[in-house]
């Protein structure tokens, strides 16, 4: 069953999508001694396989290499995804929050989820990261991301460490915690099957199960499931399912975390080789927007630095001197959409107003906190070459972003396939499965109603979890809904 | 053949510009990043490819309006006077474009100049 060469025809279980939550479902349904293919559009690498953040990466790991923008009337937006075995968790920085209480009220309450309060989603919480083990760092944050928690305490605002899905056991930057590194050996080892390099095109009902078309290395094949899972993440999935003629609520309702970044250049060296990954993220204006501090190697402060063509040759001569800084905010929606004769889905955004304004002021605090820090100049990533050296100088930064053309990015999509019990919002329901369609479910961000404000990680995993227990127990009832969906009680029958 | 062209002088002149010319090796480096962009520009969604290509030859074409040339065959100093006019148009399109190939320059130009730092 290990053999990728191989294609099956026939599986119990197909999971489309090895990322974060294809990859916790298919464990938890292999180990739970089903017959589990998972099929990933992408390469299987090894996590180490190019160096993280680098040019080399985005070829090997990132759909479209990286290059995915949005449309829309005034601002674009670019948005990364991964596209490997691992999915985003080989190219994310593997920062980790569980879901805010909030976010997991508002869940319950608009969108009617049934059986999620905090207290339900502890014990998903506590299986996945009894799996990929979370740890905070052991040695001191790097400076980059010390510095902006001393300008947040001086300015009197919250600010943490986040932990993050990294051991630090073997060597001080941490050994990453990816899918790759965790649940996929689990999965294989429970005798799942793993096909990489391989595209679906399509599902289609036939005869009381699935078929699934699709081409692997340029050939085609089909392959038969009793139950599939979709888990190709908040943009291919509900571009399959659209393909496949399954569209109520799908693609239409994408939210996402919108980002600003700046360069921020202080007196001292800052950005130093060997150091960990930066921790730190204000939490004092959540959840309206939160700012970090990210990886700020050459190339990615060139691309922010684009903005100010004229000081372009800075980074050459202060680079150490440098760090990448970003605000992020909640704001916007978007749609999904397939594109007729073409395989790439179409991605359409819009931010109101308050949006952009809500942006703007969360770019004018984290220029007020890197000043608090010491910043003696910062490079906004924002067209107009507006180059801030002084805390005055913010003043002059605008009330909204609308019009300044701001280069904003997203690393966290989510809610193209809300999931609930409302009929009129929602694509599937309380537990994954796809409104009105038999042996059909979703394991992933798309399901997520809404954002998570934090990194979502934790979230895809833990609803992933979830949502693969209530399967089971649904199929050892002979699908009658379960009475409980009390997590403790479905992990104790399951291994995980 | 024309794409191909106009990649390698936009490369080479932004490249220029950023004083790449005066580090040694800086001629495989820059085929390297005409490679990348090259290689970046068949990635993008597919609905794009096409797109992408037929505009990378218009602004190839677009200087001989201008300067009597097409861009790969202007000297440096008209490049980044053509580039510059692109970068700062009032038209979307154009300024989309060059924003987009300068990201792809800038990205491969500066993991070619900073191979091993990596914070």
């Amino acid at each position: 069953m290990n053999d990728p060469t191989r294609a099956p025809q026939r599986v119990q279980v197909a999971i489309i999508g090895a990322g974060p939550g294809g990859s916790v479902a298919a464990t938890t349904l292999a180990e739970a001694g089903h017959d589990v293919l998972l099929i990933e559009a992408g390469p299987h690498l090894p996590v180490d396989s190019a160096p993280h953040f680098r040019r080399d990466e985005m070829m090997q790991k990132y759909c479209n290499g990286g290059i995915t923008p949005s449309f829309a009337l005034s601002t674009s937006m670019a948005y990364l995804e991964g596209c490997c075995v691992g999915g985003g968790s080989e190219i994310n920085r593997g920062l980790y929050q569980r879901t805010p209480d909030t976010v997991v009220e508002t869940w319950r309450r608009d969108f009617h989820v049934d059986g999620i309060t905090c207290e339900t989603m502890v014990p998903h919480f506590e299986a996945c990261e009894a799996v990929a083990r979370v740890s905070p760092l052991r040695a001191p944050a790097p400076p980059s991301s010390l510095r902006l928690q001393e300008g947040a305490n001086r300015l009197g605002w919250r600010c943490a460490e986040v932990p993050r899905l990294v051991t630090y056991d073997d060597k001080p930057s941490g050994k990453k915690q990816s899918m790759s590194a965790t649940f996929l050996p689990r999965f294989l080892a429970a005798g799942g099957g793993l096909m990489p390099d391989t595209r679906v095109h399509r599902l289609r009902r036939i005869g009381g199960r699935w078929s699934i078309s699709g081409t692997r290395r340029g050939r085609t094949l089909d392959i038969e499931a009793d139950t599939i899972f979709v888990a190709g993440g908040a943009i291919r999935t509900p571009a399959l399912l659209k393909r496949s003629g399954i569209r109520r609520h799908v693609g239409g309702s994408l939210r996402f975390h919108p980002m600003v970044k700046v360069v921020a250049q202080f007196p001292e060296e800052i950005n130093l080789p060997g150091m960990p990954d930066p921790v730190h993220s204000v939490k004092e204006f959540e959840p309206r927007f939160s700012m970090g501090c990210s990886i700020s190697a050459p190339p990615l402060l060139a691309l922010t630095m684009a903005e100010h063509p004229d000081h372009m040759t800075e980074v050459d001569r202060h680079w150490r001197h440098m760090a990448l800084y970003y605000v992020q905010s909640t704001g916007g929606i978007g749609s999904v959409h397939n594109v007729p004769g073409f395989r790439d889905p179409l991605v359409r955004v819009q931010f109101s107003r308050s949006d952009m304004a809500e942006l703007a002021e969360g770019l004018k605090r984290l220029c007020e906190c890197l000043f608090a820090a010491g910043a003696v100049t910062i490079y906004p990533g924002i067209s107009g070459g507006v180059v801030l050296r002084t805390t005055g100088g913010v003043r002059g930064l605008p009330d909204t972003l609308r019009g300044n053309r701001a280069t904003l990015s997203a690393l966290h999509l989510f809610a193209t396939c809300p999931m609930g019990e409302r009929g009129d919002r929602c694509a599937v329901d309380s537990f994954g499965k796809v409104h009105g369609v038999d042996d059909l479910y979703l394991a992933d961000a798309s399901l997520l109603p809404s954002p998570t404000v934090v990194n979502p990680q934790g979230s895809v995993m833990a609803i992933a979890h979830r949502n693969a227990l209530h399967f089971l127990e649904r199929a050892a009832h002979g699908a009658a809904k379960p009475r409980s969906s009390d997590g403790r009680t479905l992990i104790a029958r399951s291994n995980l | 053949m024309a794409f191909q062209a106009t990649i390698s002088a936009l490369t080479g002149a932004l490249v220029r510009d950023l004083g790449g010319d005066a580090l040694p090796d800086a001629s495989s480096k820059r085929e390297a990043v005409s490679a990348f962009v090259r290689s970046q520009c068949e990635g993008v969604p597919d609905y794009l490819r096409l797109p992408v290509k037929i505009a990378a030859v218009l602004f190839d074409y677009s200087a001989v309006l201008v300067a009597g040339r097409p861009f790969h065959n202007l000297p440096h100093d008209k490049q980044i006077r053509h580039i510059h006019a692109w970068r700062n148009s009032n038209l979307l399109p154009r300024q989309t474009l060059m924003r987009f190939f300068e990201t792809l320059i800038l990205m491969g130009w500066y993991s070619e100049r900073y191979p091993t730092e990596q914070p």
